[in-house]
C-alpha cells in the first residue's frame, strides 16, 4: 500500500520527510484527522510528555515532528512530517536515523491506556479543537471563505472545512478517535525524502479519482452582518471542466490575469486606479473547478466595487487584453513552476498531489504547456464562467 | 571600495560585502543551484524615524510616513513596479520600525530589474494627486489590520506602554497622521534618509563572477556619492507607568490577550543584540512549549495557543507572552507570578535550547527570502548574520532578579459576557 520517493537535490541544510496518508473524506473524518493530529503530538510511549518530546527534539538540534490534516479534492489527508537539520554539517550523520526513530515513535507508538488514547488528552485536545474552530472565525476574511465553501457545497465534500465541524467533534468518542488511527494504519500511504540521497522509488502509486462537481445553473447571493470595519466580499464562479481537462492551464492564465499578482486586472483597475481596497485578489480551484475573487473594502464602495469586477470580467471575455500582457502572464506562471524545487515544502507536496491524481509531475512538461495556450483559449475559458456565489460580509 | 568574503565555519554558507566610501553596503551572498535570484534593497529608515536632525536642523514628520513611502516610491519617472513585473520578477516591499525594503525576485533578466530597483530612490515620480489617492488605499490596510484581533490586542498594549515612543505607533500611522502626509514631506524623507550610507543592497542566488562585476560597475552614480544623513531621536519615555489591565470588547468566542513588559532601551546596538538572544533562551526555558509553565496551562485549557517574544530596537525593548484562550485573567495573575520569581537555574535545560537554536539557525539558510531577511534586518542594528552562532554559544543565561523589571500591562479582546 506504501510508495516512498527520494527527491536528491544538493545544497538544503535541511532534511524534509513527508508522510501523506489518504483516507475517504467526511465531516467525520476531517474532525477525527485534526483531533490526532493533536493527540499525536501530546505524547508517545517513548516521550510520554510533551516536555519530554521538546527535550528530545531539542537535544536532535531542533528536529520537529509534526502532524496535520488537508483536503486535496475529494480526499483527506493526514500528513506526518519531520523536519531536521542535516547532521553532517554537526558531523553527526548518526543523528539522522535517531530522528528517524523519534518521529516514528510518535506516529506508530502513541500514548494508549486500556486500548484507547489516554481519556484526559482525548478530553484535553477535543475541547481545544472545539476552541480553534471557533477561533478560526475571528477572521473576517477567513470566516468569509468558509461560509463560502458551505454555501457553494452544501450537500458535497468540497464544501468540508479540513479541521471539520462543530458537530461531528462533539459526537467524538474516545473508541471513534483509536479505531480512526487503526484505519489510518492501513490507508494509502505516499511517503516522500527531500536531501542529499540518491534512491529509487519503491512501492507502487495508488492513483484516485475525484469526486464529480454539480454546477449550479444560478448565482446565489447572501448579505451578512458583522462587527467589522471592512466589509469582504466573495464571489465565485464556476467552470465546467474537471481537474484533468485540457481548459485548465488556460484557467491558470486566465486566473492569473484576472487577480493572481500585482500587475493583475483586478489590482490596476479596483485598487491602483480606483483606490477601492487595499487586498483584492483571484483564486483557481481545479478540484472544485471553481474561481474565487476576494476584496476587503469600505462598505459605500460596494457596488462601484462590484460593477468594476463585472467589468473586468467583462473584458476578459471580450478579449481586451494584450498579447504582451498574456505573455508575461504565462512568463510569471512559467516561473511560479520553475521555482517550485527551490523550497523543500512545495517540492514535495507538489510531488505527492500531482501522484495522487495523476497530473503531469514534470515541471517543464507543464512550462510547455503553459506556454502553448492561445488567447483564444483564454476569451473561452472567461465565457463559461458562470456566477455561483455572491457573498457580502459587511459591517454591521 | 573594500571587498571582504565572510564565512561561517558551522553552516559553510559565506558572503561577499563591499564597502564604498559613500558609505553604501552591497552584499553579494552565493546559493549554487537555486532558480530564482533575488534582490533586496533596504534603507534604515521605517516607522519609528520620525523626529531627527538633518544638516543641523531638527525636524519631525507624521506618523505613518516611511509606510506611505514603500507605497509610492516604485512610481519613477517610469512605473518600476509594473516595468519589473513585465520583466518576469516577482516585486514587492514592506516596512517595519526601522526599515524600509523593497526586493524582488526573477530567473530571467535579473540585471535589468536590479536596474530599476535601483532607481528607487533616485527621481521619485509621485504626485500631488497621486499622493491623495494613496491615502484611501492605506485607510483600507490600517482598517485590515484594525479587523485583526491579535494585532489589535498587542497593540493597544503597546501603545500604551508607549506614549511618547513612536514604536507605540501603528506602522502605517493613522487616518488622521495620513492627512498630514503629502508630497514635500515625502520628498524631505528621501533627501534625509535615502542616501548611500543609509542604504544595503542584498543580492543572493546563483551568480556568476561576471554578473557581480557587472552588477558593481553598473552601479549608478547615486550610490557612490556621499551624501548627508538624517540623525533620528527617539522621545525619553516615563517609566513609572503602572500595571493596567486593557479590555477591549468584541463578539469573538475565545479572548485574545497580550502581556507586555517594557525594558530599558539597550545603551548600544550590539548590546540589544546580545541582550535579544538571552531573552530568548530565557523565555524559550521559561514560557516555551516544553516549559512547566505552558504544560501546565495548556493541559488545564487556559489557552489555545501561547507565545513569548522579546523584540527591541532604537529607543525600546519590550516583552510580549500572547495568546488566545479561555482564562485570560488566570494566565495574567500566572504569567506576573512567573516573572516576579524566574527560575532560570537548570543548566542542562539551558545547553539544550542551546543545541536546538544551532540546529534553528542552520535550518535558516535554505530560504532565499529567510536569508535575505535576516540579514538585512540584523545588518540595520549593525550586526552580522554569522555574529549570532558564536555569540549565542557564549551567552552566559542571567538570572538576576531584574530580568522582567518594567512597566507592564495587560491587554485583552473579549466577549462582554466572558
Amino acid at each position: 500500500m506504501n510508495y516512498t520517493q527520494w527527491i536528491y537535490k544538493e545544497g538544503f541544510t535541511t532534511k524534509l520527510t513527508s508522510y501523506y496518508y489518504i483516507l475517504p473524506l467526511s465531516p467525520k473524518s476531517a474532525t477525527l484527522g485534526s483531533l490526532l493530529a493533536r493527540v499525536l503530538e501530546r505524547g508517545s510511549q517513548d516521550y510520554p510528555t510533551v516536555e519530554a518530546i521538546h527535550d528530545r527534539g531539542d537535544e536532535l538540534y531542533g528536529a520537529t515532528a509534526y502532524f496535520d490534516v488537508n483536503i486535496y479534492g475529494s480526499y483527506l489527508c493526514f500528513e506526518a512530517k519531520l523536519l531536521t537539520p542535516n547532521y553532517l554539517f554537526f558531523d553527526q550523520p548518526e543523528l539522522e536515523e535517531e530522528a528517524h526513530s523519534y518521529f516514528q515513535s510518535l506516529l506508530y507508538r502513541p500514548l494508549l491506556e486500556e486500548g484507547k488514547f489516554k481519556e484526559n488528552i482525548f478530553l484535553q485536545e477535543k475541547e481545544m479543537l472545539a476552541q480553534d474552530m471557533e477561533s478560526l472565525l475571528k477572521d473576517p476574511e477567513s470566516y468569509a471563505l468558509l461560509r463560502s465553501m458551505e454555501l457553494l457545497f452544501p450537500d458535497s465534500n468540497l464544501g468540508i472545512y479540513k479541521y471539520g465541524d462543530p458537530k461531528s467533534l462533539e459526537q467524538l468518542s474516545g473508541r471513534d478517535l483509536i479505531d480512526f488511527y487503526r484505519e489510518l494504519m492501513d490507508a494509502p500511504l505516499y511517503i516522500y525524502h527531500h536531501g542529499d540521497e540518491k534512491r529509487n522509488d519503491e512501492g507502487i502509486k495508488h492513483t484516485l479519482e475525484m469526486d464529480t462537481v454539480e454546477v449550479s445553473l444560478q448565482e446565489e447571493k447572501f448579505e451578512e452582518d458583522r462587527d467589522i470595519l471592512q466589509s469582504i466580499l466573495v464571489k465565485a464562479y464556476r467552470v465546467p471542466w474537471v481537474y484533468g481537462d485540457t481548459m485548465v492551464y488556460p484557467s491558470l492564465v486566465l486566473n492569473h490575469l484576472l487577480g493572481g499578482s500585482g500587475t493583475s486586472l483586478l489590482f490596476k483597475r479596483v485598487r491602483e486606479e480606483k483606490g477601492l481596497c487595499y487586498s483584492i485578489y483571484s483564486r483557481y480551484d481545479r478540484y472544485k473547478q471553481l474561481f474565487l475573487i476576494v476584496s476587503g473594502h469600505e462598505k459605500q464602495q460596494h457596488q462601484e466595487l462590484l460593477s468594476t469586477i463585472e467589468e473586468v470580467i467583462d473584458s476578459l471575455k471580450k478579449g481586451d487584453f494584450s498579447l504582451e500582457e498574456l505573455e508575461e502572464t504565462k512568463q510569471d506562471l512559467c516561473i511560479g513552476l520553475g521555482s517550485i524545487p527551490d523550497s523543500q515544502g512545495r517540492h514535495l507536496k507538489d510531488s505527492f498531489i500531482r501522484d495522487l491524481y495523476a497530473e503531469e509531475k514534470d515541471i517543464t512538461k507543464r512550462m510547455e504547456e503553459i506556454k502553448k495556450v492561445e488567447k483564444s483559449d483564454v476569451i473561452k475559458a472567461a465565457r463559461e464562467l458562470s456566477g455561483a456565489l455572491d457573498l457580502y460580509v459587511r459591517k454591521a | 571600495m573594500k571587498k571582504e568574503r565572510i564565512i561561517d565555519s558551522m553552516s559553510r554558507e559565506s558572503y561577499v560585502k563591499y564597502s564604498f566610501p559613500s558609505g553604501f553596503t552591497l552584499v553579494h551572498y552565493p546559493k549554487k543551484g537555486r532558480f530564482l535570484k533575488a534582490a533586496y534593497l533596504s534603507v534604515g529608515f521605517g516607522s519609528t524615524d520620525l523626529q531627527g536632525n538633518f544638516m543641523g536642523k531638527p525636524f519631525s514628520i507624521p506618523e505613518g510616513t516611511a509606510h506611505f513611502l514603500e507605497h509610492k516610491l516604485f512610481e519613477g519617472e517610469e512605473d518600476l513596479f509594473e516595468k519589473m513585473s513585465r520583466l518576469g520578477a516577482s516585486v514587492n516591499a514592506f516596512t517595519s520600525h526601522d526599515l524600509t525594503c523593497y526586493y524582488f525576485n526573477t530567473p530571467i533578466h535579473f540585471q535589468a530589474s536590479l536596474d530599476l530597483l535601483l532607481q528607487i530612490p533616485i527621481k521619485p515620480g509621485y504626485t500631488r494627486p497621486g499622493v491623495i489617492k494613496e491615502r484611501n488605499i492605506i485607510a483600507h490596510e490600517i482598517k485590515m489590520y484594525q479587523d485583526d484581533v491579535d494585532y489589535h490586542t498587542y497593540h493597544k498594549g503597546l501603545s500604551y506602554l508607549y506614549p511618547k515612543h513612536p514604536v507605540g505607533r501603528d506602522i502605517a500611522g493613522s487616518l488622521e497622521s495620513l492627512e498630514r502626509i503629502d508630497k514635500d514631506v515625502l520628498d524631505f524623507a528621501v533627501k534625509s534618509y535615502y542616501v548611500p550610507s543609509n542604504m544595503l543592497l542584498f543580492i543572493i542566488g546563483d551568480f556568476s563572477e561576471n554578473e557581480i562585476q557587472n552588477t558593481i560597475e553598473t552601479l549608478p552614480r547615486f550610490y557612490l556619492d556621499k551624501k548627508p544623513s538624517a540623525q533620528s531621536f527617539y522621545p525619553e519615555e516615563e517609566n513609572d507607568l503602572s500595571h493596567q489591565r486593557l479590555i477591549s470588547h468584541q463578539d469573538i468566542s475565545t479572548a485574545s490577550f497580550s502581556y507586555l513588559i517594557k525594558l530599558p532601551a539597550s545603551e548600544s546596538r550590539m548590546a540589544g543584540f546580545n541582550k535579544s538572544i538571552n531573552y530568548t533562551i530565557i523565555l524559550d526555558f521559561l514560557f516555551g512549549e516544553g516549559s512547566a509553565f505552558y504544560t501546565h496551562h495548556y493541559e488545564k485549557g487556559d489557552f489555545l495557543d501561547f507565545s513569548a517574544d522579546y523584540s527591541y530596537g532604537p529607543g525600546y525593548g519590550v516583552i510580549s507572552l500572547s495568546g488566545e484562550g479561555r482564562s485570560p485573567f488566570i494566565l495574567e495573575e500566572a504569567i506576573a507570578s512567573c516573572l516576579d520569581k524566574p527560575k532560570i537555574a537548570n543548566e542542562e535545560k539551558i545547553l539544550r535550547v542551546k543545541r536546538r537554536l544551532m540546529g534553528r539557525y542552520l535550518m535558516g539558510f535554505n530560504s532565499l527570502s529567510g536569508i535575505a531577511g535576516n540579514f538585512t534586518f540584523l545588518h540595520h542594528r549593525g550586526v552580522d548574520l554569522f555574529n549570532y552562532l558564536p555569540l549565542m554559544e557564549k551567552t552566559l543565561v542571567s538570572s538576576d532578579g531584574h530580568l522582567f523589571k518594567g512597566a507592564s500591562c495587560f491587554s485583552l479582546t473579549m466577549k462582554e459576557s466572558l
